[in-house]
This record gives structure tokens, C-alpha cells and sequence, in this order.
């Protein structure tokens, strides 16, 4: 990382508005959202359905443009990017894993995590990290297997390890045990959180389960597109509690 | 609304684009069969009329049936004539003659001598068949014009006077020398009162005073003779010349262009006249009287006209029942002949035609190319909504509902392309129509014929599309909700079992064709069918077995090199194609019925075109002198010519007699060509073959050219091309013999069936008998002998055989010397550059004002080469010698007097050299070839609709994956590449496959063609043209990628999240 990315914020989120047209109907998914996200920080973003969480991550990992206000990752403001740059930088800094089938059917695990690195012509030059990683995640085995031999897991664990692949300063992820049972849910958000640790990476996760918040630093809870409140989690000493005080936010009026 | 029809509309208006290509693929292939059919029917709508008008006013014609009795008995027209339907019985002879014009001085080389001319400059009236003429549509049946059976229709020929100049000639200045061209219409006597057809000018004959005369001719015979109302003109017959004087000019029956030999009916043996016994649509009318008079009483009655009373025509039927069964009782044997006949006769006369055969081939190329595009589409469909089947299945809709669903797009697709290929072929008739009006000359329609044969192949293809797709949309589980994606990659074992099957399959064509009739001698006939049957499907169906595996190679070796060229990560494409096997096996497969078309017509095209170049056995120029000749006294001072190489310049000794019996067996074959004939060319052995260099660089295939010196020279022993004995299975030591034409004019036995009226036997036919010595190779001879003037009597001819050259010439009666072979000496071409280049501009004057066309020396641009200009002064310097002898015309074939293929010096001296032969049928033929690979062709403009539609469904299905290659940084110009790489990857799966495939069943073609007698004896080498090929390879490529533009370009401009939020809508 250069000398500009450790000066700036990593993620600086101001005034963010987006809209979807619809016909005649306009629908207000983020309205004058501000956020700032400090470097090394893992960041759980909450929210009812249809809150406005998934855009608010789309968003920030510029694969849409918002309608107003500023999206900055290292300081660099994504709006003023051209499409070119801007797939290039997310490709750099920005790793993504989705709720489901996040990977390319035809490609085996191995290829899927190198991905962005295949898209930058570079695939072969990550060896060790990609070894490395695959050891982390347990995949050693199942590198030469493709996605539908692999269980939700697996994959997720794949999608993972492509999302850390090119050590992107912000790895993003969409609900990522979402289609999990508890225990494997568990075992993803240890490893997101251990990763983000050990190399100093800033994370995302959006989800609306109490289970997957514990493990972040700070939750950040969306309402009908708005930021509602924002609070630590060290002060909860257990699952229930935190989802108890959640409870209490969202169903106020 | 049902289910199944509910789910179909709502995808169709789901993907509108996708249902537009499909439509408009299925209704462009509809449109082919639409314009092709209707071209059909309106040729076919021609025949009542024209068979109505053969009739003229008669209702019923009897003809003989048994042609060793080729005439009527007379007491049918007696019994006929007590019928009181019957208005009129016309008992009619018709005979063979030749008609000329005693004030003419015919000049054969004016006009553009093209095809249809009818001249016959032979005195036999056996003259030159028009059938090779580029006039001709029939590929088969169409027997010489001119041979004046007495039974048989001038067939083949009625366009050809009507389109070809007439043949009237210079009369000015020069003096009536009695170089007479025959014409040969019909002799018809009759004694009808009134005219069969309207009469042009002048009156019927006068049936009650022969003695004056009087004769009525057709008014394109007299067209061509020049001969006008009042005219005199001698009528020949055998020996003898009869004055008669032309008392009117008449209408001429339609030519029936069909009616060959097919035309019997069903069932009946080879050998039976059937309608080629009708009337002659060329003739010259006189008395019955005057008829017999001439024929000196030969003349026996051949037909019978018959008219009904006008109240009876209503009743035609009742009076053919009841006399169809007399009239076969009769002896000889008859048939009756209505207008139903007729008109079917000239239906099955097509059924062979290449109209006809044009018909099937579009609608079996349509047919094939709506089943992949429908296979595609459904396949796509299936693919696309595994999860979709999955849910309707697991909210209660049967395995039934959900093939309902695929089977009721399919019906859709099909319905579309019907209505709108109708609509399209209609609008495009009637606009082409519009255009040229003359293109269908009794107006096109869209029949029900048409309508029906549009809905065949559009239907039959939807629905043998549908088939598989519906049953894998029917094997899809409820449980496959759960999964995420139902990839069908190509499973190892059935790719590999697949593609060991299918070749296995292939394998089984070439051996039918080369390996099983030497080993289990098959007659060729059979030999054909089989290979239509069996060899053709198993072909087809081995190649379409290897598709699986293709695609999975050529993806594998190929893929990487696509992604190389476009620059991206080769990983990126591995398996798209492979994995959605499907879908590129369909619109691969689509793709390749066109393409794989083309391919194998050019390469079956140009690998037949190869034994018909002459080869190097050829000296380096042949001359003929066309009118009268040289006296052997002048040999000497031919050869002593400059620029011919010393000691390298023979004269021969050419004839062109029929052979004594049918060893090629040429009667019984449906042929273009009658093999009854051969070349004899007499030779100096020992000039013409001896030394290390022989003048005449025939390769001995059997026996040597020592031992075949020897024995030329003593006599009556031959050399022949090693086809001849194949086809004749002659071996060496045995014996063949000929019939010398010029020695019994009319006692010569006609080739084919009909042997004469009788005469055989009057006279015993006087025949030479030549015995084998030795066989070569003569590749190219045919050619060689078609525009040189070597072929003197006939158009076609079974083979070239050498003999010695004074048995020739006093076999055959020669008297002067016609043909010479020699070498020129390039060296002296290079010495007298300029003089030759002076002949070269005086030839091209010459040509400006007295002929059309030369050979490509005089091309200004072109300069000539050392050796043509050796040959342009030789000819100069034979053209002086010859001028010197001037003397009648010599007997030719029509074609051994066009101008283009050989260069004419003077009147007489025609040079034929190989480099001119060569360039003449490349050229021609390879048009021919283009011109058969048009509806090839537009398959593959069709299918290709079909790609972009599988490039569309496959970046639809992956839209997802795109969103996810996006999100991971794939820029939208890299998306862009990799689905142009998609493309282009099809379109080279296709072109592997294409080659194969052409390959392969072009090499059959000329295998089987083996057995096909036209090209008898070519042994074909194969050959592929690259060039030709190259274009079609390409052509497909650019298609695939054009096809591929548009997903690509529209992905690529998407924006990465709607690329994630509708590929999750749209499992
Ligand atoms: N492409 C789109 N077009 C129209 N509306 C959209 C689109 N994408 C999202 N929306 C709307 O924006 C709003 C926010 O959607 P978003 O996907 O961000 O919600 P979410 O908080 O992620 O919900 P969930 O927890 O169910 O995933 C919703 O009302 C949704 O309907
Ligand atoms: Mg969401």
C-alpha cells in the first residue's frame, strides 16, 4: 500500500443518495447516507429487508454509480472515475463476496479465486499467496473441483479467498452466510474477521443476523435508506443481548 | 388459458429479441422453400397449356409402342373412323430427312454459334447434338436432335432454334455452291384436310394433288433455312433429292423439353417409345402421296391423329376407356395418347429434372435448417430455465405440462416462420417478378403445393427440434430449486463413445464407395443407391455423433489461440462451449449444414473438374483444317514449318465411328451421353511414341509402348484409355469393332434403341476390327476432343483410341489429311516476338469483325509468352499451306466450331492447345461450381441468424457471471472480447467440422461418380481448393463474429449491477 492509502480513510461515504426509476415509480434506496470506515476496521451494516443495505455495498464498490453525494476508497472519489478505471480499482482494492453463487460455474476453485487476478493478466504471478490462502480456507483439496461439486461452504469459502486474492484494501461481503447453516455461518465470519486481523483489512458485512454482528467492531443499522443509528459492539456481552438492543432500534417507531 | 400456452407467451414477450431472430431465421428458411417450389410450380403450372397446344386440334394421338415395329396397323384408323364421336382420323407417316435450301450460302461461323443452332453441317444428318449446349436445362434424357429416328420427338432441342440466331446466310455476291446445311426437321406426310397448329402464312397442303408439291414447314425450320412462302427447297432421302415448293409456313408444337426416357409410365421396360412417339414440333408437312413417293413406299404409318366431334369432347374419358384396351390389342402393339398423358409424361420427365431436384434440396436444407434453429432455440430455453422447470414441477405441474411448454414454443416458432415465409416468399415472387418479368414466364404463385411443402419443413423441423429439449425439460427434478446451477458439461465417456461411434460411422461411407463393389462386385446401380441410402445417412449421422467431441477439442486447442488474439486470460473462455454443449452442438451443427454444403460441392466440384484437364500427354497444339484438307503430299511441308520442333509433327488419321455392338453398355444407362462411339486417331507409332521423350507422353497402364509399336504397325491393333476397358471389361488381345460411317449413310444403326425402320438387315453393315494392344492413361481427352474438331459425328464419345494410321485412313475412307499433332519450339516464339505479336493483332481484327471471341493470347494486356507466340506463327504459317487446298467443309461437332475454346486461322485452320482447353473449363466450370453452392450458401446466411441468437441466450444465461466477472474487474471491453471469442470459437467448430464433413463426402462423390456413367472412367484424384475455400471459411467466421456484435457490445455496456440483479431474475 502506498503512502496516500494509509494517509486517507479507507472508506469515506458522504451525503450518498441512489434511486431506482421504475416506470413512474422512483424508489429511494439510500437517502443522504454519510459513513467513514477506519483502516482495519470490520464494519457490520444492518437493516430490515429492502432497508437499502445491498446498494449501499453495490455502491461502495462502485458497480453502480450513486445520484448523489461522494463514495472515496483511499481517497479516491469513485464518481470521477471512467467505467475503465474504475473496474481496474476494484479489482486492486476491492474484494466482493455475494450471498450465493458467486462463482463461475465453469471455472474450477482454484481459477475462481484467481479471478481478479486473471482479469488483470497477472494469474500467475500469486503461486505462494494463492497456496497460502487455499491452505487458510482448507480448500487444498477441492482447488481442481468446480463450483457445483463444492458445498455452500466451500464456496463461500472460495468466494472468500478470491475476494482476498489480490489484497484489496476493503473486502466487502453481501450477506455471505446468508445461505448457511449456523455453524458454517460462524466458521466464514471467524475467517473473515481473522483475515482482516492478520493483514490489516477493512470489512463489510452486510447481514441481518445477530449471529454475524457480534463478530464485527461496530454495526451500522439502515432504515427505509437512511443511516438510523450506528453503536459498538463491545459493550454487549453476548449474541442475545446485542440482538435484543437491535430489536429495540428497528421496531421503534 | 392453458398452463403450457400461458408459460410460452409470457417467456416469448419475456425475451422479444430472441423470438425476433428465431422468427426471422425461421421465416428466411421458409422463403427459400416458397421461392424455390414456386419457380417449380410455375414451370410445372406450364405443362396443360403446352400439352394442349402439342395436341394443336387433334384430342388424341396413337403412336406405337414396340419399337421393333415402329408403325400402326391400319385397320385400328378404319375401326376408329365407324366411332361416331369421331370427327376425324389422320393416318400420319413421319420420317427423318434433311431439308435444305439450294440458294443458300450457309456460312457457319457467322453468328454467335451458340448452342441452339441447328445446323448440321454433316451429310448425314446425324449432326451435332445440341445437348451440351449451355441451353439445356435437363441434366439427362436429352437425346441427340438430330437423330432421325423415325418414332422419336425432336427432344431436347425445342428451345434452341427459337433462342439461337437464325441461320440465314450471306447470299450476296457469292455463287449458289452446294454447300448445303442441312436442317432436319420431320418429313410428316398426311392427308389431313386442315392443319395441325395455326398456320403463319400461305394454305395447307393440298392432300388431293401431290403432284404439285406443295409442302407447309414449321416457321422456325424455315426461319433457319431462310426458306420463305413460295420458296423452293429439296427434300433428301437417302440418295436421293426431291424439289418441293413451300406452300406455307405453320406453327410449331411446343418442344417437349422433359420427355425423356423417364417419361414412360411407371413399370414399363426400357425399351418402350411410350410419348416420344408423338408428333415431331419441327416438320415439314406434305401429301401422304408425296411422302411414300419419296421413301420409295418405306414410309409406313407411325401415328394416328384423332379429333372427337366437338359434342364428344366432353366425353373424352368414355372414349379412352373405351378404345384403350382395342388399341393395345392391336398388332403392332399402340397406345393412346390424351392430353392427361401427355402432361403427366412431362410432370415425370421433371421428376429428374434439376428444377425438381432443386426443390427437394431446398426444402431438405430448410427443413434441416429450421430443426437446429428450433433445436437451439428450445435447447437455450430448457438450459436457461432448469430452475423454472424445477419450480413448476415442484408446485405440482407434470413431466407432461412441462414438455408441453417447450413443445408449444416450438409449434409457435413454426406457425411464425409458415405465415411469414409465405407472406416474405410471396412479397419476394412478386417483387422478382416485378423485376424481371420474363422470370416466370406463366406467373409465379404460391400454390397449395408450396403452401404445403413450406408448412412441411417448418413444422417437421419444429417438431423433430423439439424433441430433445423436451425431454431433457422433462427429466428436470423439483430438487434442482436447490441447486445452483445445472451445468451440463460435456460428460467424458459419452463425448469420447460419441465421437468413436460417429467415426466409426463415417468410415463406413468411403468403404461402401471404394472397397465393397471391388470386393462383392456390385452392379452400379445398386452400388449408387446404396450409397444414397446407407453411405449418405451414416455420413451425416457420424458427423453429427462427432460434434460433442469437436467442440470439446477444438475449444481446447483452439480457445487459447482465440484468447491470445484478442488478448485476454485464455482461462476466462475454457469451457463456455463445452459446457453449454447443447446449445453449440445445435447451432454448430446448423451452421455446418451450410457451410459443410458448400465445402463438399467444392471440393466434389474441383476434384471432378481435375480429370478433365488435359494432361501432359498432350503434345503442345493440335490442328485441325476444317475445310477441305491436305493431300499427303503437303505433310512434309507441314512439318518443315518454323517454330515446330523438327522431327515432332505428325499428321492423323481422324474418325469418329460408332462402336458394332453396346460393349459400354451405354443403351441401358440414364445418361447425358450415349457411349457409343469412339475416336479412332491414326498415328505413326513410331513417331508418335518412341524415344525417351515421346511426341505422345502416354503412361502405359497395361502392355508397353515398345510391344504396342510393334504391333500398331502390323495392323488393325489399337491402343486404348485404361477407363475404356473398365467400362467395357475388355482385356488386352481383345478385339472391338467399328462402323465406318461415311460407307452406309442411312444403314448405320442409330444409337440407342430403334435400330432404323426396318432396313437392318437389308444390307449387312460393313464393320473394322480393332484389337487391344495396350492402355493408358489420357487424362483431360474428353476435353480435348470437344472443341478441336476431333469429335466429327457426335457430341460425346466413349473413348480416344489409337491405331496405326494408314488402317485408319483406308478403314475409314480418308482421303486427305485433317489433323496434325505437334510441338513448337518456344525459341523461335521468343526470336519472332514481333511478328507474332502482328498475328496476334491481325487474328483480334479479324475477330472484331467476323468473330466473337479468340483465346487468351490476343489479350493486349496480356503479353504473350514465348510459347504462344510459336503457336500464333505456326498457325500463321499452316493457314497459308492450307489456303492452298481450300476445299467443303469437313464434318465437326457442333462445338468443335465455337470460337472461344481453340483460335481459328482463317477458315480452316482451328489450333487447339491444352493451355487454352485449361483455361476454358476452369473458368466454366468453376462458375458452374459457385453456382451450385448458392443455396448452400444462403443456408448459412440463415443459420447465422441462429448464432446470434445462441450468443445471446449464452451471455443471457451468464449474465450473472458477467456481473460477478465485472465485480471482480473484468473491464466491460475485456467482457466484450471474450464474447466475441465465443463467437468466433463456434464459427471455427464449424469450419473443423465443415471440413470434415466436405472432405469426406466430396471424396465419396467422386468415389460414386465412378458408377454414374457420365463421368465413367475418371478416376477423380481429390482434390481441395483452398481458395474457394478460404472464402467459405471465412465468410462463416465473419458471420459468427458479426453475430456475436451485438450481446457483445450490449453486455459490455451494461452496468456491472444490473448484469448481478437480472442474471439472479433470470434463474
Ligand atoms: N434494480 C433495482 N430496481 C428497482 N429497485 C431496486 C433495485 N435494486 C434495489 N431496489 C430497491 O431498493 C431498495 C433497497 O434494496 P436493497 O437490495 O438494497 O435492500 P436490502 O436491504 O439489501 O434488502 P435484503 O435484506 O432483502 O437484501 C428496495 O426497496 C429494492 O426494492
Ligand atoms: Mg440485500
Amino acid at each position: 500500500m502506498n503512502a496516500s492509502c494509509h494517509s486517507a480513510s479507507p472508506l469515506q461515504i458522504e451525503h450518498l443518495t441512489k434511486c431506482f426509476r421504475q416506470g413512474e415509480a422512483v424508489i429511494e434506496a439510500l437517502r443522504n447516507v454519510s459513513l467513514t470506515i477506519r483502516r482495519g476496521e470490520f464494519v457490520v451494516v444492518m437493516g430490515a429487508s429492502g432497508s437499502g443495505k445491498s446498494t449501499l455495498l453495490h455502491v461502495m464498490a462502485g458497480l453502480t454509480r450513486p445520484d448523489g453525494g461522494k463514495v472515496a476508497v483511499d481517497g479516491e472519489d469513485l464518481a470521477a472515475m471512467a467505467d475503465s478505471d474504475l473496474t481496474r480499482f476494484r479489482r486492486r482494492r476491492i474484494g466482493l463476496v455475494f450471498q450465493a453463487f458467486n462463482l463461475i460455474p465453469t471455472l474450477t476453485a482454484r481459477d475462481n479465486v484467481l479471478l481478479p487476478l486473471l482479469a488483470d493478466g497477472r494469474g500467475d504471478s500469486a503461486e505462494g499467496r494463492l497456496n497460502d490462502l487455499l491452505d487458510r480456507l482448507d480448500l487444498r483439496k477441492r482447488a481442481a473441483h468446480r463450483p457445483d461439486a463444492l458445498s455452500g461452504g466451500e464456496q463461500q469459502r472460495v468466494a472468500i479467498a478470491r475476494a482476498l486474492i489480490a489484497q484489496p484494501s476493503i473486502v466487502l461481503a453481501d450477506e455471505p452466510t446468508g445461505s448457511l447453516d449456523s455453524v458454517t455461518g460462524q466458521g466464514i465470519c471467524r475467517l473473515l474477521q481473522e483475515m482482516c486481523r492478520e493483514q490489516q483489512r477493512t470489512i463489510v458485512v452486510v447481514t441481518h443476523e445477530p449471529a454475524v454482528a457480534v463478530w464485527g467492531q461496530r454495526i451500522v443499522v439502515l432504515k427505509d435508506g437512511r443511516v438510523l443509528t450506528e453503536f459498538p459492539t463491545a459493550q454487549f456481552a453476548d449474541v442475545h443481548a446485542l440482538a435484543a438492543h437491535y430489536q429495540d432500534i428497528v421496531s421503534a417507531p | 388459458m392453458n398452463v403450457a400456452c400461458k408459460l410460452t407467451l409470457s417467456y416469448a414477450l419475456r425475451h422479444p429479441a430472441r423470438m425476433l431472430l428465431t422468427s426471422l431465421a425461421m421465416i428466411a428458411s421458409a422463403c427459400i422453400v416458397v421461392w424455390v417450389v414456386s419457380g417449380y410450380d410455375a414451370l410445372a403450372s406450364q405443362f396443360g397449356r403446352q400439352a394442349a397446344e402439342y395436341l394443336g386440334r387433334y384430342d388424341f394421338f396413337i403412336v406405337p409402342e414396340d419399337p421393333k415395329a415402329p408403325f400402326l396397323d391400319m385397320d385400328l384408323v378404319a375401326s376408329l373412323q365407324k366411332d361416331p364421336d369421331v370427327a376425324e382420323v389422320t393416318p400420319v407417316t413421319q420420317q427423318p430427312t434433311r431439308v435444305v435450301n439450294p440458294n443458300t450460302f450457309p456460312d457457319m461461323d457467322d453468328g454467335p454459334g451458340g448452342p441452339g443452332r441447328r445446323i448440321s453441317p454433316l451429310p448425314l444428318g446425324e449432326g451435332p447434338g445440341v445437348r451440351a449446349g449451355r441451353g439445356q436445362r435437363q441434366s439427362g434424357n436429352v437425346l441427340s436432335a438430330h437423330r432421325p429416328h423415325p418414332n422419336s420427338l425432336p427432344k431436347g432441342e425445342g428451345t434452341g432454334p427459337r433462342r439461337g440466331a437464325p441461320a440465314g446466310g450471306r447470299q450476296g455476291g457469292r455463287p449458289p455452291l452446294r454447300f448445303f446445311v442441312p436442317v432436319s426437321p420431320t418429313l410428316v406426310g398426311t392427308d389431313a384436310a386442315s392443319p395441325p397448329y395455326p398456320m403463319v402464312k400461305g394454305t395447307w397442303i393440298d392432300p388431293k394433288h401431290p403432284e404439285r408439291r406443295g409442302a407447309v414447314i414449321g416457321k422456325n425450320a424455315a426461319e433457319q433455312l431462310d426458306l420463305k412462302l413460295g420458296d423452293e427447297a429439296l427434300v433428301i432421302f437417302g440418295p436421293k433429292e426431291f424439289q418441293i415448293k413451300i406452300a406455307g409456313l405453320i406453327e410449331e408444337g411446343p418442344s417437349q423439353m422433359g420427355m425423356g426416357r423417364r417419361m414412360r409410365p411407371p413399370g414399363s421396360d426400357a425399351s418402350r417409345t411410350g410419348i416420344e412417339a408423338g408428333p415431331a414440333s419441327s416438320a415439314i408437312y406434305v401429301p401422304l402421296a408425296l411422302a411414300k413417293h419419296f421413301t420409295r413406299d418405306q414410309a409406313k404409318i407411325n401415328l394416328i391423329n384423332v379429333q372427337l366431334k366437338p359434342e364428344a369432347k366432353a366425353r373424352t374419358a368414355e372414349f379412352r376407356k373405351k378404345w384403350e384396351v382395342q388399341i393395345a390389342k392391336a398388332r403392332p402393339i399402340a397406345s393412346l395418347l390424351g392430353v392427361e398423358d401427355i402432361k403427366s409424361g412431362m410432370e415425370e420427365g421433371m421428376m429428374g429434372s434439376r428444377v425438381k431436384q432443386q426443390a427437394w434440396a431446398a426444402t431438405g436444407l430448410s427443413l434441416l435448417a429450421a430443426l437446429f434453429i428450433i433445436f437451439t432455440t428450445l435447447s437455450m430455453g430448457v438450459t436457461e430455465r432448469v430452475r423454472q422447470f424445477a419450480v413448476m414441477r415442484a408446485v405440482g405441474l407434470t413431466r407432461g405440462q412441462v414438455a408441453q411448454v417447450i413443445a408449444a414454443e416450438g409449434i409457435l416458432l413454426a406457425l411464425i416462420g409458415w405465415g411469414g415465409g409465405l407472406l416474405a416468399g410471396w412479397a419476394l415472387l412478386a417483387f422478382s417478378a416485378s423485376r424481371q418479368p420474363g422470370l416466370f414466364s406463366a406467373g409465379a404463385t404460391v400454390g397449395l403445393g408450396c403452401i404445403l411443402f413450406t408448412g412441411l419443413s417448418s413444422l417437421g423441423g419444429a417438431l423433430a427440434g423439439s424433441l430433445l429439449p423436451a425431454w431433457r425439460s422433462m427429466s428436470v427434478q423439483p430438487l434442482e430449486v436447490l441447486s445452483p446451477h445445472r451445468l451440463l458439461r460435456p460428460n467424458c465417456f459419452w463425448t469420447v463413445f460419441s465421437g468413436a461411434v460417429g467415426l466409426a460411422l463415417i468410415a463406413v461411407n468411403p468403404i461402401l464407395v471404394f472397397v465393397a463393389p471391388s470386393s462383392f462386385s456390385l452392379d452400379s446401380d445398386n452400388i449408387y443407391y446404396i450409397y444414397m441410402a446407407v453411405g449418405c445417412t451414416t455420413m451425416a449421422v457420424g458427423f453429427l455423433l462427432l460434434t460433442p467431441a469437436t467442440i470439446v477439442i477444438v475449444e481446447r486447442l483452439l480457445g487459447p489461440v482465440v484468447a491470445w488474439i484478442l488478448r485476454f486470460e485464455p482461462r476466462l473462455l475454457r469451457n463456455q462451449l463445452g459446457s453449454n454443449l447443447w446449445r453449440t452442438l445445435g447451432t454448430t451443427t446448423a451452421l455446418t449444414v451450410g457451410l459443410g454444403l458448400f465445402v463438399s460441392m467444392q471440393i466434389w466440384g474441383y476434384s471432378m473438374l481435375e480429370p478433365f484437364k488435359p494432361g501432359d500427354w498432350n503434345p503442345d497444339v493440335l490442328v485441325s483444317l476444317q475445310r477441305g484438307g491436305l493431300p499427303d503430299a503437303e505433310i512434309r511441308a507441314v512439318q518443315a514449318t518454323a517454330g515446330i520442333r523438327a522431327g515432332r509433327c505428325i499428321p492423323l488419321a481422324v474418325e469418329q465411328p460408332k462402336l458394332a455392338s453396346d460393349i459400354t453398355g451405354s443403351e441401358g444407362r440414364q445418361s447425358v451421353i450415349q457411349q457409343n462411339n469412339v475416336i479412332m486417331i491414326g498415328l505413326d507409332p513410331e513417331a508418335a511414341l518412341s524415344g525417351d521423350d515421346p511426341l505422345l507422353d502416354v503412361k502405359f497402364v497395361e502392355g508397353s509402348a515398345k510391344e504396342a509399336i510393334a504391333k500398331l504397325k502390323q495392323g488393325r491393333y489399337c491402343i486404348v484409355p485404361d477407363h475404356f476397358l473398365r467400362a467395357t471389361k475388355l482385356k488386352l488381345g481383345d478385339s472391338f469393332s467399328l462402323i465406318p460411317p461415311n460407307l452406309s449413310p442411312l444403314r448405320a444403326p442409330r444409337s440407342g434403341r430403334g435400330e432404323g425402320q426396318g432396313v437392318r438387315g437389308a444390307s449387312p453393315i460393313r464393320t473394322v476390327k480393332y484389337t487391344i494392344i495396350g492402355a493408358v492413361k489420357l487424362p483431360g481427352w474428353h476435353w480435348m476432343t470437344k472443341f478441336s474438331g476431333l469429335r466429327k459425328r457426335e457430341g460425346r464419345s466413349a473413348a480416344m483410341v489409337f491405331a496405326n494410321y494408314d488402317d485408319v485412313q483406308k478403314d475409314f475412307a480418308l482421303r486427305q489429311v485433317n489433323f496434325f499433332w505437334m510441338d513448337v519450339d518456344p525459341g523461335y516464339g521468343a526470336k519472332h516476338m514481333d511478328e507474332a505479336v502482328q498475328v496476334a493483332r491481325r487474328l483480334k481484327d479479324e475477330a472484331k469483325a467476323h468473330r466473337p471471341t479468340f483465346g487468351p493470347p490476343t489479350e493486349e494486356d496480356k503479353p504473350l509468352d514465348a510459347q504462344q507466340a510459336a503457336v500464333l506463327l505456326v498457325g500463321d504459317a499452316l493457314q497459308k499451306i492450307a489456303e492452298r487446298h481450300p476445299g467443303e467443309k469437313q464434318p465437326v461437332n457442333m462445338q468443335g466450331t465455337w470460337t472461344g475454346p481453340a483460335i481459328m486461322f482463317g477458315e480452316s485452320v482451328r489450333i487447339t492447345t491444352p493451355e487454352i482447353i485449361f483455361d476454358r473449363i476452369t473458368g466454366r466450370a468453376g462458375s458452374m461450381i459457385w453456382a451450385s453452392c448458392t443455396l448452400p450458401l444462403v443456408t448459412l446466411l440463415i443459420t447465422s441468424l441462429g448464432v446470434v441468437n445462441t450468443v445471446m441466450a449464452s451471455v443471457r444465461a451468464r449474465r450473472w457471471e458477467f456481473g460477478v466477472l465485472r465485480s471482480q474487474g473484468v473491464t466491460r471491453w475485456g467482457l466484450f472480447r471474450m464474447i466475441l471469442a465465443e463467437g468466433l470459437l463456434i464459427g471455427l467448430i464449424t469450419c473443423v467440422l465443415s471440413l470434415g464433413f466436405g472432405v469426406f463426402s466430396g471424396w465419396c462423390g467422386t468415389g460414386i461418380s465412378q458408377y454414374v456413367s457420365f463421368f465413367g472412367g475418371l478416376n477423380p484424384p481429390l482434390v481441395i481448393p483452398w481458395l474457394p475455400l478460404a472464402f467459405g471459411f471465412g465468410l462463416t467466421l465473419l458471420l459468427c463474429l458479426a453475430a456475436a456484435l451485438y450481446p457483445a457490445v450490449a453486455t459490455g455496456r451494461t452496468e456491472p449491477l444490473r448484469l448481478l440483479q437480472e442474471g439472479r431474475a433470470a434463474l
